[in-house]
């Protein structure tokens, strides 16, 4: 569950670098005029989209971590056989 | 309005965008395996249901990445061939557009200049004006613009699937305009419009030409005012529309005179007049279109020769010919 965790702590900060990416590239565009607001405007909701997505995986990484230290307080077991462990 | 386009730079921020676009696919995938471990129940819950969201967002955000990216290599190779344009025009050239334009969106000898005749930069804008001896227009599809005027012979090659507000469209031969724009208002123009085909959708339209013989009865449900001129009023099926102008023309004069009838008489109710009024008012509403009769027609109705100005209080419409009209609103 740990490596679990880091898996999607890593996929979250991916996710960050590909917002971050898409910001950069809007703030240094030499692009104006009404199809580049459209542009900017649809491109800052994907990057906003992404910003929310890296948020949610940084929270299922916390919510492994946190079911890995319930599991490891509980050696025999129970917490797994209460939840359905698989 | 100012519109500033660097080209180069567009076709970077495309990459950029593509290569996001990617990235964005393939996170979502590989969320999958992290989620294969062994965990409880609760948890495994919660991150399955995580994961297929996620997984589904980023590939609408990959989706629309892609999108965008093509959008901005369109443009930009659209800006690059618009320099083209103002480098011609700064020549004192024609200012045709070379043949092998911008990614295949517009063909050869196209002249492409705003209203005020300047380069296309605005095409952009939402204002596109297309004139020329022979702007072969092989596919605007998708069109952006918001108002467009296209002038030239032929104009063979426009495509359907427009979305326009407006449209002035001009020519000796517009045979192949097909069906499926989406117009407001269009204003058409054209010894031959034959090839118009049913299925346009127009609030308003007006076509001039001396043969519309081959317009289709899918035209008319669809438009709001429709004027037509031509010298030769007789062909094709739009006699049938005609035939039910004059019958509602008919009917909102044996309306009114029914009407007035009531009104003039003392005994009438007051419910009977207000029923009379109320469909004066239906008459009113639904009698947008009416036929202007001919000039002759108006004569015999009045016994004779009247002056221009009574012909035009009276029958609104009948001096407009040729050009507009005779279904006038």
């Amino acid at each position: 569950m740990r490596a679990a965790a880091s898996q999607f702590r890593s996929k979250a900060d991916r996710v960050a670098t590909v917002s971050s990416r898409l910001a950069t590239q809007l703030g240094s565009m030499t692009f104006a005029g009404p199809a580049a607001d459209q542009f900017r405007s649809a491109v800052s909701w994907e990057q906003h989209r992404l910003k929310v997505i890296a948020s949610a995986l940084a929270q299922a990484a916390d919510v492994l971590n946190q079911g890995a230290a319930r599991v490891e307080a509980d050696p025999l077991g129970f917490y797994g056989a209460q939840g359905g462990a698989s | 309005m100012m519109i500033v386009i660097d080209p180069s730079e567009l076709v970077a921020a495309s990459d950029t965008l593509r290569s996001c676009a990617i990235e964005s696919a393939d996170i979502g995938t590989q969320l999958w395996s992290c989620a294969q471990c062994a965990m409880p129940g609760d948890i495994q819950g919660v991150v399955d249901q995580l994961v297929a969201a996620a997984d589904r967002v980023l590939d609408e955000i990959g989706s629309q990445l892609s999108l965008r990216a093509t959008d901005l290599a369109n443009r930009a190779q659209i800006a690059a061939n618009d320099s083209l344009v103002a480098a011609n025009e700064a020549q004192a050239l024609t200012g045709l557009l070379p043949s092998t334009v911008v990614n295949g969106v517009f063909g050869s000898a196209v002249t492409v200049l705003t209203p005020a005749g300047s380069p296309a930069e605005s095409i952009f804008g939402g204002t596109m004006t297309i004139a020329g001896a022979n702007p072969d227009v092989v596919s605007l599809a998708g069109s952006p613009f918001t108002t467009m005027t296209i002038g030239g012979n032929p104009l063979t090659g426009l495509f359907d699937s427009w979305t326009l507000d407006s449209a002035t469209i001009g020519g000796n031969d517009v045979s192949g305009l097909t069906a499926g724009w989406t117009l407001d208002s269009a204003t058409i123009g054209g010894n031959d419009v034959s090839g118009l085909t049913a299925g346009w959708t127009l609030d308003s339209a007006t076509i001039g030409g001396n043969d519309l013989s081959r317009l289709t009865d899918g035209w008319i449900p669809a438009m709001t005012t429709f004027s037509l001129g031509a010298p030769d009023r007789s062909q094709g099926t739009l006699s049938g529309v005609f035939a039910l102008a004059q019958l509602q023309d008919n009917l909102n004069r044996d309306i009114t005179n029914r009407v007035s009838a009531i009104a003039a008489d003392p005994n009438s109710s007051p419910y009977a007049l207000r029923v009379g009024f109320r469909a004066l008012d239906a008459v009113a509403y639904t009698g947008q279109h009416t036929l202007a009769p001919s000039l002759q027609e108006v004569y015999d109705r009045n016994g004779g020769w009247i002056p221009d100005s009574e012909v035009r209080l009276n029958y609104p419409g009948t001096l407009d010919y040729p050009i507009t009209n005779i279904l006038i609103p």
